[in-house]
């Protein structure tokens, strides 16, 4: 057994290391990782309630795209569209083709800045899928609308 | 649509590698400890190894 | 023919039996929900063949789940009676359970990124996953390096205690707070035709859980016996 003393003092700095692993886990995820993300996106009416404190500062801005708000132009990439949350709403500009799930009326998360001139700038575009699965109903072809809006398909 | 499907195939590629692979891990695990227990239960107690 | 080298409060080493057979039936269901369930579902109308992904990542989370809430059952069957047997339980739950979570992880990653746009993003969904797995990872390192049995079982029963209560706070994570993650599914929002696959996969997971758990434990507790003996031996004629 005495060769196993030097082994069990190795052993057991590592159990120790165990210990710290998880209550630094449990620490972060109380007071810090999930705490910033208890609000993970502001919705428009939130977002425009804030003021000027909402404006030039990264936040997420979530809701859903406006039925006949989407503009793209496939020269210069500019993506333009509003997101609504049927309070408020407010101009989105963001670049490069979005997912391929992006339509109208689909929700969306967009992380960027609100700028003075009200328009939200996105580094990041995200589809929020609801909890609903179905078949397209006969004759309804949803995917149709990315393929006519966005020619080139995204990689 | 191609691309879509690529992306389905992975997942299920991936499930069966990860499930495969783990069940293997556990046959071997199995295999050695059996072996183990066998290689322990023949040497008499009371002698040393 | 094997003689019993356990402590005599122990229940008697598992033996191999039926479980090989079992396994196979669980390896043969598995291919035949997945194969089935595939071939029946319609394309969904905002994700079209991409909805496929629900039968693997959805069944690897409940899985997940349930994996854990048996660590959680034998912690404090540990907590309370102190066996062995059921420290072994617990920590071959573990096992299984921080591999299904990481497949949960990895095939959300894949179903994310053509769907979502994103490969990831510290919602709290997301988020709360990857504690969950990182707390068992933490179990299972804890265990490898604690070598006294007793303590190791005392010790990883409080962790897998502490790391279970977070599978609620997963589940829940989609209700309490906003996500890009949607809510779960339930039978009013998934077409039936979505629904068999759902159901088929779930059992052939459960089966596939059911299987490794079983066998991870008997490789477990033949190891801790042949230890034991060992230990005898190694004692002498004390």
């Amino acid at each position: 057994m005495s060769d196993a003393s030097g082994k069990m003092k190795g052993r057991r700095r590592w159990a120790v290391a165990g210990v710290v692993v998880i209550a630094a886990t449990f620490g972060w995820l109380l007071y810090g990782g999930l705490d910033k993300n208890v609000v993970f996106f502001l919705t428009p009416a939130e977002l425009l309630a804030k003021g000027t404190d909402g404006v030039e500062v990264p936040v997420r801005l979530g809701g859903q795209v406006k039925p006949g708000s989407v503009a793209w132009d496939d020269q210069t990439l500019d993506l333009n569209f509003v997101v609504v949350d049927g309070v408020g709403e407010v101009k989105v500009h963001s670049t490069g083709a979005p997912p391929q799930m992006f339509r109208d009326g689909m929700g969306v998360i967009v992380e960027g800045q609100f700028g003075r001139d009200g328009v939200f700038r996105s580094s990041s575009l995200m589809v929020k899928h609801s909890n609903e699965y179905r078949p397209p109903a006969e004759g309804q072809r949803p995917q149709e609308m990315y393929k006519t809006l966005f020619k080139e398909s995204p990689k | 649509m191609a691309s879509s499907i690529n992306f389905v195939i992975a997942a299920y590629a991936l499930t069966w590698v990860c499930l495969v692979a783990y069940a293997t891990y556990v046959h071997r695990t199995l295999r050695r400890a059996r072996d183990e227990y066998q290689r322990a239960s023949r040497q008499p107690a009371g002698e040393a190894r | 023919m094997i003689p019993p080298a356990v402590p005599h409060h122990e229940t008697p080493l598992p033996v191999a039996g039926r479980w090989p057979l079992f396994g196979a039936f669980a390896l043969v269901f598995l291919i035949f929900a997945q194969v089935s369930s595939v071939l029946v579902s319609p394309p969904d109308r905002d994700m079209g063949h991409l909805q496929k992904i629900m039968y693997v990542h959805v069944p690897a989370a409940w899985t997940t789940f349930l994996a854990f809430f048996v660590v959680l059952v034998f912690s404090l069957l540990v907590l309370w009676k102190g066996r062995e047997t059921h420290d072994l339980i617990a920590a071959s739950a573990a096992e299984v359970g921080a591999m299904f979570n990481a497949l949960t992880l990895a095939l959300g990653m894949i179903w994310g990124r053509p769907t979502w746009g994103v490969w990831w993003t510290w919602d709290a969904r997301l988020t709360s996953t990857l504690v969950l797995f990182l707390i068992f990872v933490g179990y299972l390192s804890l265990r490898a390096f604690i070598e006294e049995p007793e303590r190791r079982a005392r010790w990883s029963a409080a962790v897998g205690v502490l790391g279970a209560i977070n599978v609620p706070i997963v589940y829940m994570s989609v209700k309490w707070w906003r996500t890009l993650h949607q809510l779960q599914s339930s039978p009013s929002t998934v077409d039936p035709a979505y629904v068999y696959g759902l159901r088929v996969n779930a059992f052939a997971f459960l089966f596939v859980l059911i299987y490794l758990v079983r066998r991870r434990y008997e490789a477990a507790r033949l190891a801790r016996a042949a230890e034991q003996l060992n230990d005898v031996a190694a004692l002498g004629g004390r």
